[in-house]
């Protein structure tokens, strides 16, 4: 290799070495991350398994956030009376 | 992969070891490439910005493809090729606007180098990089890899898919050129 007239800024090979090093090995860490993400997942959905399903949508409002509630699934399974009557006791002192 | 005295000891590793043995392997390329493939592309690419850009990807791409690489070629006249395909696309995409020719790029390259801090060279070492960065990006790729990094017009060849021929007759064009700007006056 012939003489070179230029030069990077100083540190730039160590920057760069340690930036390729690091990109590199974030696939690893990528995988890591996504195998954590099943995991707790997986766990979840255990845990969710185990739990007695809701028979009243003051159950459901209590333990689903609020953009994941079934109300379709309520409206067509509970009963007029017990919907009214869960509703109104989430309401009832205000009115 | 056939093992002779230009295989490096740490390819067998970058190809095939285990993770550990394999950033291991990494770690020793880059302290026998780095600086050489920077060299390079930094005469390919005619600023430190885009050839900083150009290195970087072009050693995570070898991390990458190191499994692929067979051995049929010289280890240098692969990597060459993964730095020569980077350096080119960029280039491409610098130029998709307009290409200027080499009397219109020689000055501009001239300019940019006498205003350049990282440029270390005489008047003569600018003339002649101005001159190979004023070159068409092909020509320039043939030049750079002949004249500074010595590779056998073969071994060019096969990293260009283009037969000797036509690469002597484009290596003979740029000095030519090239000549011409360095022995005048500027």
């Amino acid at each position: 290799m012939k003489h070179v007239p230029f030069h990077p800024p100083e540190g730039f090979y160590a920057r760069q070495r340690a930036e390729v090093l690091a990109s590199v090995r974030s696939p690893r860490r990528a995988w890591l991350a996504v195998a954590a993400s099943v995991v707790a997942l997986v766990a979840a959905g255990i845990w969710w398994g185990q739990e007695t399903p809701c028979a009243t949508y003051a159950c459901l409002l209590e333990s689903t956030p609020v953009e994941e509630l079934p109300v379709d699934w309520a409206l067509d399974e509970l009963s007029d009376e017990d919907l009214w009557f869960d509703l109104a006791s989430e309401i009832p002192h205000e009115l | 992969m056939a093992v002779n005295q230009a295989t490096p000891i740490w390819l067998h590793d970058l190809q095939h070891g285990r993770r550990k043995a394999k950033e291991r392997a990494f770690e020793a390329f880059l302290d026998a490439w780095h600086a050489r493939l920077y060299s390079y592309i930094r005469r390919m690419m005619g600023n430190h910005e885009d050839a900083a850009d150009v290195t970087q990807e072009t050693l995570i791409q070898i991390y990458r493809s190191a499994e692929r690489f067979e051995g049929r070629s010289a280890f240098s006249t692969w990597a060459f090729s993964i730095a020569s395909r980077k350096a080119l696309d960029a280039l491409e995409k610098r130029n998709r606007q307009r290409t200027l020719d080499f009397d219109e790029a020689y000055p501009l390259a001239h300019a940019a180098l006498a205003a350049d801090v990282l440029f270390t060279g005489d008047e003569i070492e600018r003339r002649l990089h101005a001159a190979v960065i004023a070159l068409p990006p092909r020509q320039r790729q043939v030049f750079t890899l002949r004249y500074f990094e010595n590779l056998p017009f073969a071994a060019i060849a096969e990293l260009t898919n283009l037969t000797e021929g036509s690469l002597k007759a484009s290596y003979h064009h740029a000095v030519k050129k090239i000549t011409q700007h360095v022995t005048v006056p500027a």
